[in-house]
C-alpha cells in the first residue's frame, strides 16, 4: 500500500502540497486528476522517490520512498510523460537491460503486449514515432510485473485504436491485483477505467473517492434546462448536463469531465458532501 | 538481500552499465585509438626532429600523461546524463541501491576503462619494441626512468587522474548547466596542473614540495568523492 501522511512539498518558495494525506490500497486503477501545474506529476515523483517531501512521509509497503531502496524500486515502475530513449536501442534490448533487476519480469507478457499494441520489439527507437515509442515503454513497464505502476499522461501521443488497446490492457493488469495510478488531464481517455478518483488542487486534495461513492453523493442528469441546485451545468448537443447533490439516492452515470468541473468550482460544498 | 550492498545485484548493475554505455563505446574506442596512435607518433616525430633519441622513459611519460588526460574524461563519456531529468529518472529508478550505483560509476570510470587503456598502451608499446620499431629499443619495464621516478611523482600523477575523475562524476550529477560547466573547467585546470606540477617543481628545483602537492590533491580527491556520493544520494528529479 502507498501511504502519504501530512506531506508538504514545495519547489523553492512555491508551495505545491500542504499537509496532504492519501492512501492507495492495492488492486485498483486510481485516476489522479487536476488542472495544469497542481502537482500531479510531482506527486507521482514523490511516490516513486524521485522527489523528497519537505515534511511528512510517503511510504510504499512501509518503505520510505525517497530512500529508493532496491526492494521498493523492484515493486514500482514509473512511466514519465516524456522519456528520451537511446536512439540505437530497441524495445527488446531495453527490457533485456532491465529484466535482471526484476524477478517478476515476463518476456512472454512483453511480447504479448507489444503484439497487442502493434509495435515490433526489434525495431530501433529512432525509427519509431512518438506514439510507438510510448507504446513500447508501456509494454516494457507493464511486463516488469511490479506491484505498482505509475503512469504520467500515458495516452499522450497514442492514436484512437491504441487508446482502446491501452484501456483493455490496463483492465487486465488491474484484475491481477496490481495498483495503477494514472495521472492525466485527458480524462475522457480513462473514463470508465479509473476508480477511485483523486482530484488535486493547489496545495490540497479536493476529492478522493470511489465512483460508487461519487454517484451516491452526486447526481449526473441530462436535461433540457439548467437546474437551480446544479453544482455545474454544461450545454451539450442533447441539452444540459447538470451535476447536482444526490438527495434521492438515485443512481446515475458519472460524467468525469462534469465531475471535474463541478469539484473545481465548488470546493467547499464538495468538501462538505464527501466528509 | 541487503538494501545497501549486494554483490550479485552489484554485478548485474556493472554489467548493465557496460551494456548501457555500449553506444558510447564507439567514442571511447575512438579516443583510445587516437591516444594509442598518438604516443608512437610523438615518439617517432620527436626523435626524428631532435635527432636526440628518447628512451623508454620518454614513452612512459607520454603514455601516463595521455592516459591520465583521456581516462579522466571517461565519466563525461560514460555517464553524461545522470543529472538530466529525462535520462536520470531511468537511472534513479533502477532497482539497485544508491551506493551500488555510485560504486559502479567509480569502478567503470576509475578502474575498468583506464585499465583497458593502460593494458592497450603497454601491449602496443611492447609489440613495437618486439618488432624493433625505430627508437623502440627497450621495453617499458627495462627503462632507466623507472629508477629515478620518485614516489611523490607517481602519487601526484595518480591523484591528478583520480581526483578529477571523481570530480567529473560529481559534475555529471550537477543539474544546473552553468554550474556543471564551471565545475568542468575547474577540473580540467586541476587535471593539467596536477599532471604537470611535478615537472614544474623539478624544473624549479622544488621537488621537495612534491608531497605537499600530493597531500593537497589527496584532500581534494576525497572531497570530490564525498561531494559526488552526497549528490547522488540526495538527487531529486
Amino acid at each position: 500500500m502507498i501511504e502519504i501522511r501530512n506531506l508538504d512539498f514545495s519547489y523553492k518558495k512555491t508551495p505545491v502540497f500542504s499537509d496532504i494525506n492519501l492512501s492507495f490500497p492495492q488492486g485498483a486503477i486510481y485516476g489522479l486528476l487536476g488542472e495544469n501545474g497542481v502537482g500531479k506529476t510531482t506527486l507521482l515523483k514523490i511516490i516513486c522517490g524521485l522527489q523528497r517531501p519537505s515534511q511528512g512521509t510517503c511510504t510504499v509497503d512501509g518503505m520510505t520512498s525517497h530512500d529508493r531502496l532496491p526492494e521498493m524500486l523492484q515493486r514500482i515502475v514509473f512511466l514519465p510523460d516524456e522519456v528520451t530513449l537511446p536512439d540505437n536501442s530497441t524495445p527488446q534490448r531495453y527490457v533485456d537491460e532491465l529484466a535482471p533487476f526484476y524477478s517478476t519480469f515476463s518476456q512472454g507478457t512483453f511480447l504479448h503486449l507489444m503484439q497487442e499494441l502493434e509495435v515490433e520489439p526489434e525495431r530501433k527507437f529512432r525509427e519509431m514515432s512518438f506514439g510507438q515509442q510510448k507504446k513500447s515503454l508501456i509494454a516494457a513497464s507493464l511486463s516488469l510485473g511490479t506491484d505498482y505502476v505509475l503512469l504520467d499522461e500515458p495516452t499522450n501521443g497514442l492514436d484512437i485504436p491504441s487508446k482502446a488497446q491501452f484501456r483493455s490492457i490496463l483492465s487486465k493488469i488491474a484484475d491481477e491485483g496490481k495498483t495503477i495510478i494514472i495521472s492525466t488531464h485527458q480524462v475522457r481517455d480513462v473514463e470508465n477505467l479509473i476508480d477511485p478518483i483523486v482530484i488535486l488542487s493547489h496545495n490540497a486534495v479536493l476529492l478522493d473517492a470511489s465512483v460508487q461513492k461519487i454517484t451516491e453523493k452526486l447526481y449526473f442528469e441530462y436535461g433540457g434546462e439548467v437546474r437551480e441546485d446544479a453544482l455545474y451545468s454544461e450545454l451539450m448537443p442533447a441539452g444540459y448536463m447538470n451535476v447536482v447533490p444526490n438527495t434521492t439516492g438515485e443512481e446515475s452515470q458519472m460524467n468525469i469531465e462534469a465531475l471535474f468541473n463541478a469539484v473545481l468550482r465548488n470546493k467547499n460544498q464538495i468538501n462538505e458532501l464527501f466528509k | 538481500m541487503s538494501q545497501t550492498f549486494d554483490i550479485k545485484r552489484f554485478g548485474q548493475l556493472v554489467l548493465h552499465d557496460v551494456k548501457r554505455c555500449s553506444p558510447r563505446i564507439g567514442t571511447v574506442g575512438a579516443v583510445m585509438i587516437s591516444e594509442l596512435t598518438f604516443t608512437p607518433l610523438m615518439v617517432l616525430s620527436q626523435n626524428f626532429l631532435t635527432q636526440d633519441p628518447h628512451g623508454a622513459g620518454y614513452r612512459l611519460m607520454l603514455m601516463v600523461l595521455m592516459s591520465a588526460f583521456l581516462a579522466s574524461m571517461m565519466p563525461m563519456q560514460l555517464y553524461p546524463n545522470v543529472g538530466k531529468k529525462k535520462f536520470g529518472i531511468y537511472f534513479a529508478l533502477l532497482p539497485a541501491s544508491k551506493w551500488e550505483k555510485y560504486l559502479s560509476m567509480v569502478l567503470l570510470s576509475l578502474v575498468l576503462v583506464p585499465l583497458a587503456l593502460m593494458v592497450a598502451n603497454v601491449a602496443i608499446d611492447s609489440l613495437l619494441t618486439a618488432v624493433q620499431a625505430p627508437y623502440y629499443h627497450k621495453y617499458l619495464w627495462q627503462s632507466e626512468a623507472l629508477q629515478w621516478i620518485e614516489p611523490a611523482m607517481v602519487c601526484n600523477c595518480a591523484l591528478a587522474f583520480i581526483g578529477p575523475t571523481l570530480g567529473f562524476i560529481y559534475a555529471n550529477a550537477i543539474q544546473n548547466k552553468t554550474c556543471r560547466n564551471i565545475m568542468s573547467i575547474v577540473l580540467w585546470l586541476w587535471l593539467m596542473g596536477g599532471v604537470f606540477s611535478m615537472m614544474i617543481l623539478e624544473m624549479a628545483d622544488l621537488a621537495g614540495m612534491g608531497w605537499y602537492i600530493v597531500a593537497a590533491q589527496a584532500l581534494l580527491a576525497v572531497l570530490m568523492g564525498f561531494l559526488g556520493w552526497n549528490k547522488m544520494k540526495k538527487m531529486n528529479y
